[in-house]
């Protein structure tokens, strides 16, 4: 029997294209929320994420228990030991070195985060500010240093802080630095160029935020006796808080475990987690330690995170009776 | 200028004194010279059409905004150079702009946290605004829990808490619905009342303003058109556009024949037209340009069912009735123009009128007025 042909007309493609919406107390909801039809989909980031992350990740966990060999070789037996050298326990009584390098890789991501957090707002405030046209111009500039590579870029503030640079030149003038001198390695060249570094991933979040802001809580607050620094402590940044959290830990997380910056523009007195995993993999040929000390990272980093959220969520309610 | 007097240093009969107001945007003159003054402890109205000027001249007393020129004293002392917060005054926003990261106890609580004060006496005056208002079991909530009734109120005791010497409403009701407006308009008339703080209340629905104020202010294009209490500018109204906004009104031009004593007599185009004018009313209708009047009369001041001996008499046709409810509107062809007429179905005297019928329609002198333009 032949079927009658469908005209290919508007009709045929409207039947295929139509979305079908689960609809639940009278709201609709996103296709995907009910079915589990889309969960195949996601087999493949799921197979990638088992295979390359959670597998790697259980292993580097079994490897900090484990043990080195004269050679530096993996012997797999039980032991608790690098965690304990972790805490401080050396040869020869208490080691402060490794515990420093944790305190310090935090101090270091802290102080990133709150110093972007510093110069992001401004420039936040700026693009929200800016004429519609311009504000995706300005968007683009801020993301425009991630085009080029972190080691390039870290090796271009050697050639900036040299003794020959510009900067270290201006300042040798104006007597401020012995001719000669370089402004790295050190402290402050790692924290300018891990400021430069971590800048965008704070100002995306919070210019984000900063675009939502509704002014007329700033009208408000004025209006109810505020004074403008304390209507903007009132009412505007409780309405950011979301991006400055975002833009904190995308900042925070990575900056602790940086190590290019710290290797190229630190020395050695500035060495981070980052440096002390890459020098027991690598140079020390201590594998189960340099687990240890990043399985240790990373179990300070949750409970940092953990923290952080308890207490933003805690302090909101003032009761009245 | 004025010298030096006791305006400056005591408190006044007056809350709120705007003098030659002025605020441009761009080519858009939102006020255009604004002179008024507001009574303590009155409900003043400002009323007319988006785009008047109405919330410009508010924001301009809140501080949110500065005028180009002009000058204004709230509770007879110099404002314009004090900032927002620094001044007397208190505004319940059209958008409510509750802080949506507090609770509703918390809210009300911001004005007098940003004042400093002790606690418990923070808590205490909450507590009793909370209770005024009605909204006690809503203190843990967040706004975004609220209905919008709820969130009038909350927006409305976050103001108060403050008894701030004058209350700045921003169309406070104009997101509600019709029976909740209705209900809040009486609540909030009490409210005044009770506390006695000067309300200056910004809206475009006439029949707000009539209810529940003192003195209305219409104004139109940057200008207040008139100021007087609700039954001035309806019986009384001054211009065409207070007359038309304000219920509704027939317009005729007219030509001035005659005047005898407190009466003018005109020609227009409904027929000789009598009309009983103030001693001003005749110094304007005397001074007209080539004796040409503008004139109105309101439906429901003019009738169909006979009138007094000394009315206005004029023989028509109906057009149209249409029914509703209360009241029915005739259309009334007089002549070469048409007369709106408002009857109450009161249900007493049946009308038992048709469209087609002849009537004659009575309009007593009083009840003519004549308009500037």
């Amino acid at each position: 029997m032949a079927a009658p042909i469908q005209p290919s007309g508007p009709t045929g493609f409207k039947r295929r294209r139509r979305v079908r919406r689960t609809v639940h107390f009278g709201e609709p909801m996103p296709p995907g929320a009910q079915t589990f039809r889309a969960a195949w989909l996601c087999g493949p980031a799921l197979a990638w994420v088992t295979v390359f992350l959670l597998v790697p990740l259980g292993f580097v966990i079994a490897l900090s228990f484990a043990q080195r060999g004269d050679a530096g070789e993996i012997v797999w037996r039980f032991t608790g030991e690098n965690y304990a050298r972790l805490a401080g326990h050396g040869a020869l009584g208490f080691d402060a070195v490794q515990p420093l390098i944790l305190a310090r890789s935090l101090g270091v991501g802290l102080a990133t985060a709150t110093l972007c957090l510093l110069a992001g707002l401004p420039v936040a405030f700026f693009i929200a500010g800016l004429p519609r046209r311009w504000k995706s111009v300005a968007v683009t500039l801020v993301v425009i240093p991630f085009w080029t590579n972190l080691l390039i870029r870290t090796y271009a503030w050697q050639l900036l802080l040299a003794p020959e640079g510009w900067l270290a030149q201006t300042l040798a003038t104006a007597g401020l630095l012995p001719p000669g001198e370089a402004l790295y390695p050190g402290w402050p060249a790692v924290m300018l160029a891990m400021l430069c570094d971590y800048l965008p991933f704070m100002i995306l979040p919070l210019y984000a935020s900063v675009e939502k802001v509704d002014w007329s809580l700033t009208e408000a607050a004025e209006d109810l006796g505020a004074s403008p620094l304390r209507a903007f402590w009132h009412a505007v940044l409780p309405q950011i808080r979301p991006g400055m959290i975002a833009g904190g830990v995308l900042v925070f997380l990575p900056a602790t475990g940086q190590f290019v910056i710290p290797d190229l523009l630190g020395g050695a007195k500035v060495a981070l987690l980052g440096n002390a995993v890459q020098q027991q993999f690598g140079a020390s040929r201590d594998w189960p330690f340099g687990s240890a000390i990043a399985v240790a990272a990373l179990v300070v980093m949750l409970l940092s995170l953990w923290l952080h959220t308890r207490v933003t969520k805690g302090r909101r309610e003032v009761a009245l009776p | 200028m004025q010298p030096a007097d006791t305006k400056t240093t005591g408190p006044s009969a007056l809350a709120v004194e705007c003098q030659h107001l002025t605020r441009r945007f761009g080519k858009v003159e939102a006020l255009a010279g604004v002179s008024l003054n507001v009574r303590r402890g009155e409900f003043f109205s400002l009323l007319g059409p988006s785009g008047c000027g109405k919330t410009t001249l508010l924001r301009v007393i809140a501080g949110l905004d500065l005028p180009d020129s002009g000058d204004l004293r709230i509770g007879g002392l110099p404002a314009l150079r004090l900032p927002a917060w620094k001044r007397p005054v208190n505004t319940v926003f059209q958008s409510y702009a509750l802080f949506p990261h507090l609770s509703v106890s918390e809210n009300i609580a911001f004005g007098l946290r940003m004042k400093r004060l002790p606690s418990h006496d923070i808590t205490r005056r909450t507590v009793s605004v909370m209770e005024l208002t009605q909204i006690m079991p809503l203190a843990g909530r967040h706004p975004n829990e609220l209905s919008g009734g709820q969130r009038q109120r909350v927006a409305l005791a976050r103001a108060i808490v403050n008894e701030p010497e004058v209350l700045l409403l921003d169309e406070p009701l104009g997101a509600l619905d019709l029976k909740l407006r209705k209900e809040l308009q009486l609540e909030l008339h009490h409210l005044q009342q009770r506390l006695g703080i000067t309300f200056i209340h910004v809206t475009h629905d006439q029949d707000e303003a009539m209810t529940m104020s003192d003195r209305v202010a219409v104004m139109n294009a940057g200008r207040v058109e008139q100021l007087g209490t609700p039954e001035e500018l309806y019986e009384r109204p001054r211009t065409r556009f207070v007359a038309q906004f304000i219920g509704a009104c027939n317009f005729f031009e007219g030509k001035f024949i005659a005047r005898t004593g407190g009466v003018v007599e005109a020609e227009t185009p409904l027929g000789r037209l009598r009309v009983e004018l103030s001693s001003a009313g005749i110094e304007l209708a005397e001074q007209a340009e080539q004796g040409r009047l503008s004139l109105g009369i309101r439906p429901e001041r003019a009738s169909l069912q006979g009138g007094e001996s000394g009315d206005n008499r004029f023989l028509g046709r109906i057009e149209e009735i249409i029914f509703n409810g209360a009241e029915s509107h005739y259309r009334v062809q007089i002549g070469k123009t048409e007369l709106r007429v408002v009857e109450l179905n009161t249900g007493r005297r049946a009308v038992g009128l048709f469209a087609g019928d002849s009537v004659e329609v009575s309009v007593p002198p009083a009840n003519v007025f004549l308009l500037e333009d």
